[in-house]
């Protein structure tokens, strides 16, 4: 993992082949095979318990598949050693999750300066201030979490994600607690925020209101 | 942002329950450094008062009220012992020196010792201006003694009877006059007024005997003054006061002398048993001076004072005498010897400090302990402190493993977070511990006394130190260990 840079553009941002997971007997995932080209965005659909997180965790590299192949950026997750595959999710992947996960203890800026941090990159305070001012909370770098309205923690999430330019930004269910409004507006943030670095962009929601905004999906259906 | 900045933010997370831990371990530590401190520097002044000197003889009572008053000075003596005891142990072979102290008065709290230079020279004190007392009513101050005092060379002082802080009766037909001021030497004779043996049984002919002391006044306005209460007088009398004095002592010696005879014919016996020799040496000798004192006319007073005292040495007593022995044999026969007289007593220094220690020890274990199971409670509660944060912080520990983060950089985190609060405590704990021992020295008269001080380190402080660095990781290795077993896709699928 020399150059993990290699590859980027050329090699599809996500190849799954003849992925599987079963836990503890239960298949959980299916797929023979999916692929989203660099650079471009796309959905994984499908009701509650349909393998939508089982999937973005593999795709993380936090969970290993029963069989198959999943490579981001033409990198199989499964061939690189644990601490090779906690680096490589740090600087290539960004993550929003559904309940953001804002460390309390830290302040915003706190909170991006420790995703540069865990993922062994040097402080890029100008970056930071960049990210945070596109997402409009510039004035709240030095405010911790608790302090923020839920639409201000959601970009702060985001900003997280985003602040080490990964290849792929994963987002699990973005949207489910957003009217509207604010529904497109984080879909809007994250495919800016996606462009602005380059990187794939991969939302897995079963929010129907989402649904027409990109034409590359993954449909997945509920297990029985 | 690095793993200690990140430890920092999450202490202050939970600053209360931080600084209570803290606050906790702090106290155990301090307990414990106070105890270090002045353990080790009571030993060390006990050690340092009684080099050099291998036993000590006085009046029967307990031997460890004679060592603590004679060495110590710390408890009131055991009684009197005749002045001639010393030339028996000086002819002893077994004893290489003998320093004679005659205890029972002070000045403004610290103690007067009336001895030789050479109980000066056991301490290796020099000389910080002055000189050492050479005549009756000369006296050399211990440094701190000068210090309290602001007594200088040439000004005078009257002691008072009893060595209690508040002091008994006044001597003041008995000035002082300081000759000499000690350096600093770290040990009890930097509290001490040091003056001759004779200065100490002057003082006290005057103050037992109204009778002599009155007409010895009398006799000074007649001879020499005119205005017997003119201050000045006093410092002139200085330069007489010796001799004169002397000559007092010789008149009145005789009613002393029958007084004792009524009083303690048995104890005046036991002194000449013992020193029959001796005795007659002096008495010879004492013929011879006389004689010839008697051809010289004009110094004839002089002369005169000095047969008044020597004569009167068999009937003196002083309190103790300090003995160095010119062999270890002696260690085994020379206290049994004295013991078996009816009237001294040998009790050895090293013998009753171990026991005093041993005494005191208890008491230092008990709040040793003590400390040991604040530290062990702070411990405790760090650990608790840190187990609830895993549980709480699991979230924090998935997102940061989703950020990058390996399993052994959280081990890291959570150890350096058990680590730093540990040794905040301990940084804490030092501190408070070396300042209450500073301000226990300074306010406490016993701390005064022994000279105690929180401005010093001693080597056990170090394995308080790693003390708590391994109690800070055992605290946090076990939450460490939940934080680098974190199920992260087990946990982020917790909804």
């Amino acid at each position: 993992m020399t150059d993990v840079n290699a590859g980027a553009g050329a090699e599809p941002a996500v190849a799954l082949n003849g992925l599987r997971h079963e836990i503890g007997g239960r298949e959980i995932l299916d797929i023979a095979e999916w692929t989203v080209a660099s650079g471009r965005h796309a959905l994984l659909l499908g009701p509650s318990g349909s393998g939508k997180t089982t999937l973005i965790q593999i795709l993380a590299g936090l969970l290993t598949p029963t069989a198959g192949r999943a490579a981001i950026a033409g990198q199989d997750l499964a061939e690189l050693g644990a601490r090779q595959r906690d680096r490589f999710r740090g600087q290539r992947i960004g993550i929003v999750f559904q309940t953001l996960h804002l460390v309390g203890a830290l302040t915003v800026a706190g909170n991006l300066r420790l995703a540069r941090h865990m993922a062994g990159l040097d402080q890029d305070e100008a970056r930071l201030t960049r990210v945070l001012e596109s997402l409009g909370i510039g004035d709240k770098a030095n405010a911790r979490p608790h302090r923020l309205s839920q639409g201000e923690a959601q970009r702060v999430a985001i900003a997280r994600a985003v602040i080490n330019k990964p290849v792929l930004i994963l987002a699990d269910e973005p949207t489910s607690a957003l009217d509207d409004t604010n529904c497109d507006r984080v879909v809007d943030m994250l495919s800016a925020q996606a462009a602005e670095c380059d990187a794939t962009l991969l939302i897995a929601t079963h929010d129907g209101r989402i649904k027409d905004r990109f034409e590359h999906r993954l449909e997945l259906s509920e297990r029985p | 942002m690095n793993l200690f900045t990140l430890s920092l933010a999450y202490i202050r997370a939970r600053a209360l329950n931080s600084a209570l831990n803290l606050l906790l371990l702090a106290l155990g530590i301090a307990t414990i450094t106070v105890l270090i401190l002045f353990s080790a520097q009571l030993e060390s002044r006990l050690t340092k008062d009684a080099r050099g000197i291998d036993l000590v003889v006085g009046a029967k009572g307990s031997p460890m009220q004679l060592i603590l008053s004679s060495i110590y000075h710390v408890d009131i003596p055991t009684g009197n012992i005749p002045y001639t005891s010393i030339d028996a142990l000086r002819r002893n072979p077994m004893v290489e020196g003998v320093v004679p102290l005659a205890l029972g008065d002070s000045f403004r709290g610290f103690r007067m010792v009336g001895s030789e230079h050479s109980y000066a020279a056991l301490y290796n004190a020099e000389l910080d201006i002055g000189a050492l007392w050479d005549r009756p009513f000369e006296a050399t101050l211990g440094a701190t003694v000068a210090e309290a005092t602001g007594l200088g060379i040439g000004d005078s002082f009257v002691g008072s009877h009893g060595i209690a802080d508040s002091g008994g009766p006044v001597h003041d037909d008995r000035p002082y006059e300081v000759v000499g001021i000690l350096e600093p030497t770290g040990s009890v004779l930097d509290r001490l007024v040091l003056t001759s043996v004779e200065s100490v049984w002057f003082t006290h002919d005057a103050h037992h005997d109204e009778h002599a002391h009155d007409e010895h006044e009398d006799e000074h306005a007649h001879d020499e003054h005119e205005d017997e209460h003119a201050h000045e007088e006093h410092e002139d009398e200085h330069a007489h006061e010796g001799d004169e004095h002397a000559h007092d002592e010789h008149e009145d010696e005789h009613a002393h002398e029958d007084e004792e005879h009524a009083h303690g014919d048995h104890k005046e016996e036991h002194a000449d048993d013992d020193h029959g020799h001796e005795e007659h040496g002096h008495d010879e000798h004492d013929g011879d001076e006389h004689a010839h004192d008697e051809h010289d006319g004009e110094e004839h007073g002089h002369d005169e004072a000095e047969h008044a005292a020597e004569a009167d040495l068999a009937d003196r007593e002083i309190t103790a005498l300090l003995v160095r022995y010119s062999s270890p044999i002696a260690a085994v026969s020379l206290p049994r010897q004295i013991n078996s007289q009816t009237a001294l007593q040998a009790a050895a220094p090293a013998f009753e400090t171990a026991r005093l220690l041993s005494l005191v020890g208890v008491g230092l274990d008990t709040l040793r302990g003590f400390g040991l199971l604040l530290i062990f409670t702070a411990a405790l509660g760090v650990f608790i402190a840190l187990y609830n944060a895993m549980q709480q912080r699991r979230y924090d520990l998935a997102v940061m493993r989703s950020l990058g983060a390996t399993p052994g950089k959280l081990l890291r985190q959570v150890i350096l977070e058990g680590l730093i609060l540990s040794l905040a405590g301990t940084a804490l704990g030092l501190a408070l511990g070396h300042g209450v021992a500073e301000i226990l020295g300074q306010i406490l008269r016993e701390g005064r006394d022994l000279g105690l001080t929180g401005l010093a380190w001693q080597p056990a402080e170090w394995s308080l130190i790693i003390l708590s660095l391994f109690v800070g990781i055992v605290a946090s290795v076990i939450p460490a260990i939940q934080a680098y077993r974190t199920d992260i896709a087990a946990t982020l699928s917790t909804r």
